[in-house]
């Protein structure tokens, strides 16, 4: 398997993870929700924002768990304020709680409805991961950033030395009802980590295609 | 109808339960990490805590051990995100009485809770 067919393999993993988080968010909210990802790409930190096309001088949002056992490594979820204020607004609409705080740009509840997002996505992907290639990982509470993009990336820099400054960066839109909000998931494994993903689905996958 | 104690870091997850909970029970308290929780129980003492696993400072897990052994009788359920079975034997081995799994739904969450009460 070369690593163009290890990175579809690893979209499809995906897929099934932003099924997951469509069907958590349902069950929570009473909503239809969709998640799609539209592409995987392999990618230094360095360049995320290049990729997302957000300038290093924008201020975003995110959300990051840190992930640990057969795996460890991080999970960043990235959007802009403008989405991370219409997600949540359809995430605290639901418990009567919409009301917007105009000094702030984001309120306690707000950051609040988007860390427990980040965590859903953070479950929903390190769960499917562990159900596929048979392996634990646990993972740590979610920390809240508005900030500077480039803020952003030196503290993903900062915590990934020693470890590997190379992820995955899932292109994701969620779409809750009539609204759809283009979110960035960045899985960013340590580098013995990445190693352990690339040969698990290749094993993975040699095991699909001669019926095991 | 009971005094439910609810402990989760995240505020969101909080106000969420406390929606599904009211009026049918009422909220003793609430608190961000295992630490605080041990704390409330003690001064609370409330009919039933829901139990979040991973918080700062103290996980779910150590507050419910900590909780049993001073209080043997504490009616505690755990609330976990999907795929943590061995954090789920682990609870219940520290005293839990059971466990609803997130993302939460109102009728299995009220359905744990009334079991217990």
């Amino acid at each position: 398997m070369n690593e163009v067919e290890k990175l579809r393999e690893i979209k499809r993993i995906a897929d099934t993870a932003a099924k997951k988080i469509a069907d958590s968010m349902a069950a929570m909210f009473g909503r239809g929700v969709v998640m799609r990802i539209s592409a995987v790409n392999m990618i230094t930190i360095e360049n995320i924002p290049k990729f997302i096309g957000i300038s290093k001088e924008e201020i975003v949002v995110s959300s990051y768990i840190s992930f640990n056992g057969f795996l460890s490594g991080s999970v960043l979820c990235v959007l802009s304020i403008e989405n991370a204020r219409e997600i949540a607004d359809i995430l605290l609409a639901e418990m009567g709680e919409s009301q917007r705080d105009a000094r702030l740009i984001l309120t306690e509840m707000e950051q609040s409805s988007i860390m427990e997002l980040g965590n859903i996505i953070t479950s929903s992907f390190i769960d499917t991961w562990s159900n596929k290639l048979s392996f634990e990982v646990s993972h740590d509470p979610p920390t809240f950033a508005c900030d500077y993009m480039s803020e952003i990336i030196d503290t993903l820099l900062e915590n990934s030395s020693g470890v590997g400054d190379f992820g995955f960066m899932f292109d994701s839109l969620l779409s809750v009802t009539e609204h759809d909000v283009d979110l960035e998931v960045l899985v960013l494994p340590d580098l013995s980590s990445m190693q352990k993903i690339f040969d698990s689905v290749a094993f993975t996958r040699l095991e699909a295609s001669s019926g095991v | 109808m009971g005094n439910i104690l609810i402990v989760d870091d995240s505020k969101f997850m909080r106000e969420l339960l406390k929606k599904f909970l009211v009026p049918k029970h009422t909220i003793a308290g609430e608190a961000e990490n295992g630490l605080i929780a041990t704390e409330k129980y003690k001064e609370l003492k409330p009919d039933l805590v829901l139990m979040d696993i991973v918080m700062p400072n103290m996980d779910g897990i150590t507050a419910t051990r900590n909780i049993i052994q001073e209080h043997p009788d504490a009616k505690i359920i755990m609330c976990t995100s999907v795929g943590q079975e061995e954090k789920v034997k682990a609870s219940i081995e520290a005293g839990a009485r059971g466990y609803i799994t997130k993302p939460f739904q109102s009728d299995k969450v009220l359905k744990e809770v009334d079991s217990l009460l």
